[in-house]
């Protein structure tokens, strides 16, 4: 909202310079986006009339000019094309400086001497953008100065309003602000004399309430014999200042008033409303309005609308319809103030997708107490610049009265809400400044809250004021004691510690992604019909097609950060994110889990000089399952393999599973349709932890054992190992067997080649042995490895190699 | 004899002088010095030598024998610290060293726990919400009635008859409804807005919110306690201005700006030429809010603050545009590591 600062300077005659102005205000809780200053280090432009406008002898573009400053005659050439003789413009002589430092100079332009320049409106700082030169109007006083003609220079506060503070979006608001910062009195402009006609009003229109909790008073005039045309100078400057088209006399004024008072009027030709009967009520079914922005509108039920005899004439405080508008040949006008009841207004512009200056003030709320005078005003303003008479008496329906707030107020609250040392006196004062009533009841005040200000019922909003005008500088900076109450609270989500760390020492870096995905996702993942990431919800309000779904899984987003990462010729992608997601459940509810997704592509990690580079394979993202595992010490947990389904390659995966048979994890290779749809274009593994299981998972105690007081002993066993028999079922076999001096088993090589019979492989363990109580004899190590030789041979034909 | 043992000396200088390494040096000690070196036979040889010379060609011997060992000690040091000046062949100490290449935390992550981990330090706990959340402890029970102005900053997602909470604020009051002060919390999370993407805005970002709630809380304690909060997340020199502003569920509210970093709060192009950057919004928490929760708002009072994670990384990294944060760009995630 655009405040001009003379304008403000009408009601409170402030006399600190914009800046200090602006810097109160801004401590006072309003924020200033801009502040501009048109009509600044502008000098010597001069009102002034085109005498004569003929071509330029040289030049087919320009024109020589002949201007007279009443005074003065003087040539001029011009490249404009919109001017001519009669019209009255700004010229600005030699010897004037425009913004931008630009000097104006004697000039030889194609030959022809030019005296000075004829501006436009952006040659004066005064638009953006300008076409021509800027034509003011025939009355504009020869030889007058520019600048004081406009009411310039000027400085411009574009303020950002809290939605608190309905009573600052006007010049009167702002100025009641400034003048309780600066301890100004403030003058708020009254009607002049209100000469009525003899006719009543209430023979002219039939006003009445249908819908009445929505308008809580309707109050109205009727101005006859008005003369609708342009708005004189100072109206369409004052609008034009602060961003506003200038529409016509009636128009205008409706439209000042709003922004001096704060009131959002509405005239109507009262010739157009039908049975001379305004009735406020809630549209019909299907009931349709053409509006002053030229569309047509089907109404709801619900929304409130001005209504005659027969159609609905207006939208209830957001605009006025097409089919009542004031035109040029409008003699009569209804102008209306009305309370409205906000909840109603912001629901029908919202529904609408209308918002304008009234909509956006009744949401707010006006003043309750201001709408007659608004009306008061704004009738004699219409009778000064379109003439006319208003009828006798004002037409005033009201269904609720207004009743000030009363608010018991305590000065020790105060201080002891903001840790203050305040007193009396000075809160009081800010409160009397404020336009509040104070009287003393018993140990406390009551204080009488006044109408504009609808922020103000209780006492903790006077406190706020206080601290506001006092200045939050003001307030002092201390330690609060925290008590060491212990919360019950368990904070984190669990098991995240643990695999953070385990993630970046395994080369992972964290992904953050977006909760949506496209809806297509499922089928991207290749997903079972009735696989649970299908069990997805869908928002109402989508920002993006593509962006509907709560992700049920982090993969599809990592896999479009890995595609990302692999385009820019990275080789190895190593990412993880731990975040929200969401499945249906059977019960219709969205639950949220948290899982812990993990995706590697291209190369393993770690590569390095004395590490060559090599692809990264499914055991890889076996061996981080296992670190994972680890890192958080569950217990009884079982693996499966070949089970997992798409996404991943079944004959490549791994699920692992606590006792009680729930899932913590799922991970392996992913299918490579799945990565064409993604675009990744190398292989690619991921595992998903299922946080929540992990968290339910009984944990192995971390506890000391004491250290061995005997030497170990170990032998390196190579097998050869026949097609089908696994390396679980050997190490299972192994560990049996060596009980209960075996240790440890440790597999240190693979061989699989031509020195192996077809379908062999080699697997190399070593077998570390230790007893308690003494140290093992060779004899005793032998033994034991001969009866776990025996054994793998009876049972799996494995032979020593 | 003397003259023997001079011959020996003289035979020890030279040969000394010209060892080339460390295992010659040791031989040579064994020549001269050992059980049965020339200078040891020599000594033993002393007992056959008349009493009168006695005296003279012990002390020779000695001086003989110290003097050898101190040749070798000597030359042993030097080729010792020769050794440690003379690299072997091919040896280039440039070439990196092994390292495991680790991964690391997200900035926005980061950032958080760092926030959190100071707040921890002050004695506060943590505490989550549900992103999926009710109008009710999104809106209603923060202040916001429905059909109010106050919603428009909040553009809501929707979901069935939940929203995609819009800040972290209602987990104030799922902590504190029907329970008993003292509250002190910290509750980081993921927050939604249905506004379109810009490099400062995003639909889906994270706040930290923040709330004491106890006998004798006032607003100057929530000065103190953001002082404290911005002086360790950016630096002691950092100075803080309260401004009043407005939110449903606090009153009074503010927004505290801190001196920029970068220029000392001399002014410039990260702060728009103020000196200040805009950080987070707080205030006292409303009297409305816990009267919702059920707590004697004459009684207790408290604070409450929030703060945009996204702003607070921006500013912290310098970093220009928000939507970089959800590329996941690994030449942008490992500058934080």
């Amino acid at each position: 909202m655009l405040i001009s600062f003379n304008w403000l300077k009408k009601y409170v005659a402030v006399t600190a310079p914009a800046e200090e102005v602006v810097n109160h205000i801004i401590h006072a809780g309003v924020e200033v986006a801009n502040v501009r200053h048109p009509g600044q280090n502008i000098t010597n432009v001069v009102v002034a009339e085109l005498l004569s406008v003929e071509k330029h002898p040289k030049a087919d573009r320009l024109s020589l000019t002949k201007v007279s400053t009443g005074s003065e005659t003087f040539q001029v050439v011009c490249g404009a094309k919109n001017i001519a003789v009669g019209q009255r413009i700004p010229l600005a002589k030699v010897g004037a400086v425009l913004p931008g430092d630009f000097k104006i100079k004697e000039a030889k332009i194609r030959d022809v001497e030019s005296f000075g320049m004829l501006c436009s409106a952006k040659e004066l700082g005064l638009a953006e953008d300008a076409e021509g030169i800027l034509i003011l109007p025939s009355d504009a006083p020869l030889g007058q100065d520019f600048l004081s003609y406009m009411g310039l220079p000027d400085t411009l506060f574009e303020l950002e309003i809290t939605p608190n503070r309905a009573d600052l979006l006007s010049h009167v608001g702002v100025a009641r602000e400034v003048g309780a910062l600066f301890n100004l009195p403030v003058k708020t402009p009254v009607a002049i004399k209100l000469a009525e006609s003899k006719a009543a009003t209430a023979s002219k229109v039939k006003v009445s309430i249908e819908a009445k909790d929505l308008c809580q008073l309707y109050t109205c005039r009727v101005i006859e014999g008005i003369k609708v045309g342009p708005s004189p100078l100072w109206l369409v400057q004052s609008l034009e200042k602060i961003g506003q088209r200038s529409i016509n006399n009636v128009v205008d004024v409706t439209n000042f008033v709003l922004h001096e008072l704060g009131q959002p009027l509405h005239a109507f030709d009262l010739e157009q409303i039908h049975g001379s009967q305004i009735i406020v009520r809630k549209a019909k079914k299907g009931e349709k309005i053409p509006l002053l922005d030229k569309t047509e509108r089907e109404l709801k039920e619900e929304m409130l609308v001005i209504a005659d005899a027969d159609r609905p004439v207006a939208l209830a405080g957001i605009m006025g319809g097409a089919n009542s508008q004031v035109t040029e040949k409008t003699q009569t006008i209804l102008l209306e103030a009305a309370l409205f009841q906000p909840g109603t207004v912001r629901k029908t512009a919202r529904q609408l997708g209308i918002a304008t200056d009234s909509s956006y003030r009744f949401e707010r709320g006006v003043d309750p107490l201001g709408v007659q005078a608004a009306l008061d005003r704004a009738a004699a303003l219409i009778v000064e610049v379109a003439g006319g008479l208003m009828t006798q008496n004002i037409i005033s329906v009201e269904t609720t009265t207004f009743k000030s707030a009363q608010v018991q107020f305590r000065t020790a609250r105060t201080n002891a809400i903001l840790g203050t040392n305040l007193s009396e006196e000075i809160q009081l004062q800010i409160l009397k400044n404020l336009g509040c009533k104070v009287e003393k009841a018993g140990a406390a005040y009551q204080v009488e809250c006044p109408s504009y200000r609808l922020d103000l019922s209780r006492e903790i909003d006077l406190i706020e004021e206080i601290a506001r005008l006092t200045g939050y500088d003001n307030i002092p900076v201390v330690a609060p004691r925290i008590s060491a109450a212990l919360s019950d609270i368990r904070s984190g989500i669990p098991g995240e510690k643990e695999i953070r760390s385990t993630l970046h020492q395994a080369g992972y870096f964290e992904a953050v992604n977006s909760t949506f995905l496209p809806p297509n996702f499922a089928d991207k993942l290749k997903l079972a019909a009735d696989h649970l990431y299908r069990r997805s919800q869908e928002v109402d309000n989508p920002i993006a097609d593509d962006q509907k779904v709560l992700r049920p899984t982090l993969l599809p987003s990592l896999l479009a950060n890995t595609q990302l990462n692999l385009s820019h010729q990275r080789e190895s992608v190593a990412l993880y994110e731990i975040n929200k997601v969401f499945t249906l459940g059977t019960d219709g509810q969205v639950a949220e889990r948290f899982h812990a997704t993990a995706v590697l592509a291209g190369q393993a990690p770690h590569a390095g000089w004395t590490n060559p580079a090599r692809k990264a394979d499914f055991y890889d993202i076996k061996g981080l399952a296992e670190d994972l595992l680890a890192a958080c010490r569950v217990e009884n947990i079982s693996w499966e393999f070949n089970q997992a389904a798409s996404p991943y390659v079944p004959t490549q995966s791994f699920i692992v599973k606590n006792a009680a048979g729930r899932v913590i994890l799922t991970g392996g290779a992913l299918n490579p349709k799945v990565l064409k749809e993604y675009d990744v274009n190398a292989p690619c593994f991921a595992l998903e932890v299922e946080l929540a299981v992990l968290a339910a998972t009984p944990k192995k105690r971390q506890s000391y054992m004491a250290l061995p007081k005997f030497p170990e002993a170990w032998r390196d066993i190579a097998l050869v190992v026949p097609e089908g028999v696994t390396a679980a079922q050997i190490v299972a076999a192994v560990e049996e067997q060596g009980k209960p001096l075996l240790k440890q088993v440790e597999l240190f090589d693979l061989y699989k080649g031509p020195n192996l019979p077809a379908g062999m492989r080699s697997l190399a363990y070593r077998l570390s042995f230790r007893a308690d109580d003494k140290t093992l004899t060779d004899k005793e190590v032998s033994d034991k490895i001969t009866q776990i030789v025996e054994h793998l041979k009876t049972r799996y034909a494995i032979a020593l190699r | 004899m003397i003259d023997q043992l001079n011959a020996i000396l003289k035979d020890a200088e030279g040969t000394i002088a010209q060892a080339s390494d460390l295992k010659i040096l040791e031989e040579l000690r064994v020549k001269y010095l050992g059980k049965s070196g020339a200078v040891t036979e020599m000594m033993k040889g002393l007992g056959q030598v008349p009493a009168d010379q006695k005296p003279q060609i012990g002390k020779v011997s000695n001086e003989v024998k110290n003097k050898i060992t101190a040749l070798l000690d000597q030359k042993v040091q030097e080729m010792e610290a020769k050794a440690e000046q003379v690299a072997p062949a091919g040896w280039d100490p440039t070439l990196p060293g092994r390292r495991l290449t680790a991964g690391g935390i997200h900035p926005l992550t980061a950032v958080q726990k760092d926030i959190a981990d100071i707040f921890r330090g002050l004695g506060f706990d943590i505490a989550e919400g549900p992103d999926l959340e009710t109008d009710y402890y999104n809106f209603l029970a923060l202040n916001f009635p429905p059909d109010h102005p106050a919603r428009d900053a909040q553009d809501t997602f929707y979901v069935k008859d939940r929203v995609l909470r819009t800040h972290t604020s209602p987990i104030q009051v799922r902590q504190m409804e029907n329970k008993k002060p003292p509250f002190k919390f910290i509750a980081p999370g993921r927050v939604y807005r249905n506004e379109s993407i810009d490099a400062t805005h995003h639909h889906i970002f994270h706040q930290v919110e923040g709330f004491l709630v106890d006998e004798g809380v006032q607003f100057s304690h929530l000065k103190g306690i953001l002082n404290v909060f911005f002086q360790k997340f950016f630096g002691n020199e950092i100075k803080t201005r309260f401004r009043p502003s407005f939110f449903p569920f606090t009153e009074p509210s503010a927004e505290v700006d801190i001196s920029c970093i970068f220029c000392a709060g001399k002014g410039c192009r990260i702060c728009k030429q103020s000196g200040w950057v805009e950080m987070m919004g707080c205030g006292m928490i409303d009297p409305a809010v816990l009267k919702n929760c059920k707590i004697d708002d004459e009684r207790y009072t408290g604070f409450a603050f929030g703060m945009g994670v996204e702003r607070i990384a921006l500013f912290k990294y310098g970093i220009d545009d928000i939507r970089l944060f959800y590329q996941n760009d690994i030449r942008f995630l490992e500058q934080f590591q």
